[in-house]
């Protein structure tokens, strides 16, 4: 079985910190990693990638440093980033197959494999199109299909749901759902419910450190009775923001429901509610005041 | 790693601003296009020297030179040239009297030796050797310069543009074997590019030295010629034909190309921007044209110029190394300049690859 293991890793930009002694171990299953915007997911999928240098720490895949694999660790990875870089004028066919070059397979087998994963993606009918007239989830699919090229042990998708509209999120759920067999998954998000039923271990990151590192339920289960809903008058708001961390807000009548975050009841009228995984987004990024 | 190169291959061909250079400098040439004329009674003047030609010929020459001046007839340029032979030869002792009369040294007695070797008694219908050795230091080497670096600034230079280089960087292949990879394709490409020159510049100059009726047939004339008569080379030392001498220029321009794309190729995977890649690129290859020139109008001819002769465009272009006695001298051996020059591209050539290969190895995204 797959190991990858992640040793106390630092990065700094100059003198900015951006992760700071991160140190997990993944078995095969899917890890989603949840971070506010800047939180360092992307460097911290690329320092796994070995495709930037931690400033401190190792990576190691199945114990050994993977600097030191080279090739071999290579082949046992699939990448799909941010913003899935194509060359503009390449078709989807082409651009699969120039991949899959890059990866090593040879052409007999290449391609059978890109006539495979497009059909898996649902792009088939479109392989002869210029990746640059797509739209943004047809290219988060090609991305996805040129990382499964090579079968790859390591999976790591660095936000694969964003910009997709929900019947595509929906789509690349079930997707995921097939490949996570044997394999190690990793992917970023700051959606939460791209979690549902989904995600194996939930990784959240804050500010380039590991919050937590548990199963949703588990997860969740920290945040138990500390969720509560609360009816309000629109000029109880400011107040009531000042002094708690504050979730969705909704319209309701004349009044205002406020979800918000806090270890006792808050107000005598609060009910208590089951935490759900948008809750625990909100929790540990919303920007409101933290008791 | 067949595949790779294929694609890379393909790649490379799908830069539009390649067909864009190409139609325009064709359509350049074609403009500016000039053609060779002379009647057929002339070219047959030239048939009836007898080669080599001798004292008495160039007695004749003279004398027929100063009774009919002005009457300009078919043999007149014939002539004209036996008696530029004479002038090439007085030219050579003038010289070798000016550096007899000179302390002596190593290089000097080089040179007296060789100077007194060259002989210019030989006389055909230089034209067409002549202007195939201009265009291809010309016209021919501008292009072959200008394709290069549009096809070549941006082969590494796009990937990083792009953020491709990231599936690069995490696919079993790596960077390494794509540096390879590039390294075969930027070498076809330049021996196409070459190739493509050279033969066109053959065409294109029978088409135009062979222009008017007939002329054609005499275009495989002229080649044993001794390089004096090469208007830029008429004070060289060296004894070579306009054959020899093509050659040499052939060779040069080959390796200059390759030497100058692999440059080119260096540069596109240092540089992270395309746009930076394709200025540094152009500078290497035009800045030497430019700087000499300045200095020529600043009427600054001393070692800095002479240094120019070594730069890559200058060297592809030959002439300057053979136009003069042109040398280095390490202790007892003098070296020279073509030599120099020959000895300079295979080190950049070596020292490139070699840069290349191991600046990609440690090579990391940021
Ligand atoms: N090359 C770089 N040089 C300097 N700072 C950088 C560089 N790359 C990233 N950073 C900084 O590191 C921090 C983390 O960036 P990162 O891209 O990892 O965040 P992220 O969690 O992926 O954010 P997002 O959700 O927007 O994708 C940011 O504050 C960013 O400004
Ligand atoms: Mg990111």
């Amino acid at each position: 079985m797959n190991e990858l293991c992640l040793k106390s890793i630092y990065k700094n930009y100059k003198t900015k910190q951006v992760l700071d002694n991160i140190s997990m171990i993944f078995k095969p299953g899917v890890y989603s990693f949840l971070g506010a915007n800047g939180s360092g997911k992307t460097t911290l999928m690329r320092i796994i990638l070995n495709l930037i240098k931690p400033t401190k720490g190792a990576v190691y895949w199945n114990g050994q440093p993977i600097e030191l694999l080279g090739e071999s660790y290579r082949d046992a990875i699939g990448y799909v980033p941010q913003h899935v870089p194509f060359y503009p004028n390449m078709k989807v066919y082409d651009f699969l197959m120039y991949i899959g070059t890059l990866k090593g397979i040879a052409n007999h087998a290449l391609k059978e494999k890109v006539e495979y994963w497009l059909k898996q993606v649902n792009l088939y009918d479109d392989r002869y199109q210029k990746i640059k007239n797509l739209s943004g989830g047809m290219k988060q699919r090609v991305g996805i299909a040129q990382a499964m090229l090579n079968d790859p042990q390591l999976l790591i998708l660095d936000e694969p749901t964003a910009g997709l509209d929900p019947k595509e999120r929906i789509r690349f759920r079930s997707l995921i759902a097939n490949l996570s067999v044997n394999r190690i998954i990793l992917y970023t998000t700051h959606i939460a419910s791209d979690l549902e039923g989904l995600t194996d271990y939930v990784c959240i990151l804050n500010n380039g450190c590991l919050e937590q590192l548990d199963e949703p339920e588990n997860v969740l289960k920290k945040l138990a009775k500390q969720v509560w809903e609360v009816d309000i008058l629109p000029e109880e708001l400011i107040y009531i923001e000042e002094q708690y961390k504050v979730g969705a807000i909704e319209k309701h009548g004349g009044r205002i429901r406020v979800r918000l975050y806090h270890h006792k009841k808050p107000l005598p009228q609060a009910v208590m509610k089951e935490p759900t995984l948008e809750d625990l987004y909100l929790y540990y990024f919303s920007e409101g005041q933290s008791t | 790693m067949k595949q790779l190169i294929w694609w890379e291959w393909k790649l490379l061909w799908q830069q539009k601003l390649i067909y864009i250079m190409l139609v325009a400098i064709l359509s350049l040439l074609w403009i500016s296009k000039t053609y060779f004329n002379m009647s057929i009674e002339e070219l047959n003047a030239f048939e009836e020297i007898q080669n080599p030609i001798t004292e008495k010929d160039i007695q004749e020459a003279r004398e027929i030179l100063a009774t009919k001046e002005f009457e300009i007839g078919p043999e007149v340029n014939v002539f004209y040239r036996i008696d530029e032979a004479q002038t090439l030869m007085d030219k050579q002792s003038t010289i070798i009297n000016q550096l007899k009369a000179r302390p002596q040294t190593s290089a000097l007695e080089k040179e007296i030796t060789m100077r007194e070797q060259v002989n210019t008694m030989y006389i055909e219908k230089t034209e067409y050797p002549i202007f195939l050795s201009e265009f291809l230091g010309g016209e021919g080497l501008i292009a072959i310069g200008i394709l290069l670096i549009v096809g070549l600034y941006n082969l590494f230079a796009r990937d990083q543009q792009t953020g491709m280089i990231q599936y690069t960087l995490t696919s079993k292949f790596g960077r390494c074997k794509l540096v390879q990879a590039k390294l075969v394709v930027t070498l076809l490409y330049t021996m196409v590019i070459y190739i493509g020159t050279v033969i066109f510049s053959v065409i294109f100059n029978i088409y135009r030295t062979g222009s008017h009726v007939n002329y054609w047939m005499y275009i495989a004339e002229g080649f044993n010629s001794p390089i004096q008569f090469h208007s830029s080379l008429s004070m060289s030392p060296y004894t070579l034909t306009l054959f020899e001498f093509l050659l040499i220029q052939l060779l040069f321009l080959l390796l200059g190309s390759i030497c100058f794309s692999i440059i080119c190729l260096s540069i596109s995977s240092v540089v992270k921007a395309s746009f930076i890649s394709f200025l540094f690129s152009m500078a290497i290859f035009f800045l030497p044209f430019l700087i000499v020139n300045l200095l020529n109008l600043l009427a600054e001819r001393g070692w800095i110029a002479k240094l120019f002769i070594y730069t890559i465009p200058y060297i592809m272009q030959t002439k300057r190394l053979f136009e003069a006695f042109y040398y280095l001298q390490i202790s007892n051996k003098v070296i020279l300049a073509p030599f120099i020059a020959l000895g300079l591209l295979l080190v950049i050539i070596i020292s490139s690859i070699v840069f290349l290969k191991i600046y990609n190895k440690k090579w990391r995204y940021i």
